[in-house]
């Protein structure tokens, strides 16, 4: 397994955890409250946090890994993945916001927009990672 | 599965050939990475033009003594 | 120029054309109010109303104006190099629509509107939908 697959596959574990760890704690307080929380900015900056360590753990881990990839450019074939992944992922994140727009259109809650926003940005980072294993896996 | 593109290659063979030339070796002379030259060879990629031009250019044969067609 | 090189044009365009809507009536509504006005139904479906016609108008008249002209349109769609372009520009345009998705957030942040936010998100999908047509006209007419 190359550098760039081992950093993909690092990358998404690590937003798949946090991203749960924060779409839970959201929840949570929605269920506390009744309704849709503010952001929480100690929580958006602690998730921030462990994930610019954990990249970095996991990535030291990587090179160690696969020391002779890591600093190698991308070649032909990690640009069409990067390229391929990237699509997808815009996708999902334009999706997200359209989707995000006509709920405050009707509902005019900044709150949940916010929320729909973060929840898009996360799932649009998790699916590029995730089809870049995929492609690294089973070809592109 | 993602669909295999409809190209076989000699690449592993050719290596062989040329003094068990390895994939690293291979992948430092056409200027990719061993896992591209791993994917070429297990039929997972297909590589560019210019890609091929310099695999045979490796081995010293023409570009049909390298790839081979199996599409329609 | 390629077939989809015009389309992406035309959708460009027609983004650009919703967005010039959608703000003036923002703005002029915002002025004669005082304060900048609230997001509302009718100013978002006059803006996805007017860019959905004017893109698939414009490329009705390109598909028509392509036959007539006798030029071959592509009838499997897009082949490798039109993948590759579209794939390239579209990757860039969510990494663009990220960044302005962030400031948008930011400045709800900042100001405590979510009217804000909402028109920054307006802006970020108008803006980066542009990108992603001017990046892929000028991927078309580079080398590759």
């Amino acid at each position: 397994m190359g550098f760039r697959e081992l950093s993909a596959w690092v990358m998404a574990i690590l937003i798949a955890l946090l991203g749960l760890f924060y779409i839970n704690a959201i929840f949570a307080s929605a269920r506390a409250l009744e309704a849709a929380p503010p952001p929480n900015v100690p929580l958006i900056a602690v998730t921030t946090v462990f994930l610019i360590i954990g990249a970095i753990v996991g990535h030291l881990v990587a090179v160690a890994i696969a020391p002779q990839d890591a600093d190698a450019p991308e070649d032909e074939r990690d640009k069409l993945i990067i390229w391929r992944a990237g699509n997808v992922s815009g996708w999902v994140l334009g999706s997200g916001v359209f989707v995000g727009l006509w709920h405050f259109i009707f509902q005019s809650d900044g709150n949940v927009l916010f929320h729909i926003l973060v929840i898009s940005l996360i799932l649009a980072q998790l699916s590029e990672y995730v089809l870049k294993i995929v492609y690294y896996r089973r070809g592109v | 599965m993602a669909k295999r593109p409809p190209i076989t290659n000699r690449v592993r063979e050719l290596r062989e050939v040329h003094g068990q030339m390895s994939q690293s070796v291979l992948a430092k002379e056409i200027g990719v990475t061993r896992q591209t030259v791993i994917a070429i060879e297990q039929g997972k990629y297909s590589p560019s033009l210019e890609s091929a031009f310099r695999i045979a250019r490796v081995f010293g044969v023409g570009l049909e003594d390298v790839f081979g067609w199996e599409g329609d | 120029m390629a077939v989809w090189e015009k389309n992406s044009i035309i959708f460009g365009l027609g983004s650009l054309i919703g967005g010039l809507l959608y703000f003036s009536i923002v703005a002029w509504q915002s002025m004669v109010t005082g304060a900048l006005v609230a997001p509302n139904f009718g100013i978002w479906i006059s803006y996805i109303v007017l860019q959905l016609c004017v893109s698939f108008f414009g490329a009705w008249l390109m598909t028509k104006h392509a036959k007539a002209a006798g030029e071959a349109l592509p009838d499997k769609g897009e082949d490798e190099r039109d993948q590759l372009i579209r794939m390239r520009a579209e990757g860039m345009q969510g990494h663009i629509m990220s960044g302005l998705v962030f400031l948008a957030m930011a400045l709800w942040f900042i100001h405590g509107n979510s009217a804000i936010m909402f028109h920054s998100l307006v802006g970020a999908l108008v803006l980066s939908e542009i990108a992603r047509a001017a990046w892929q006209v000028f991927n078309y007419n580079r080398a590759y």
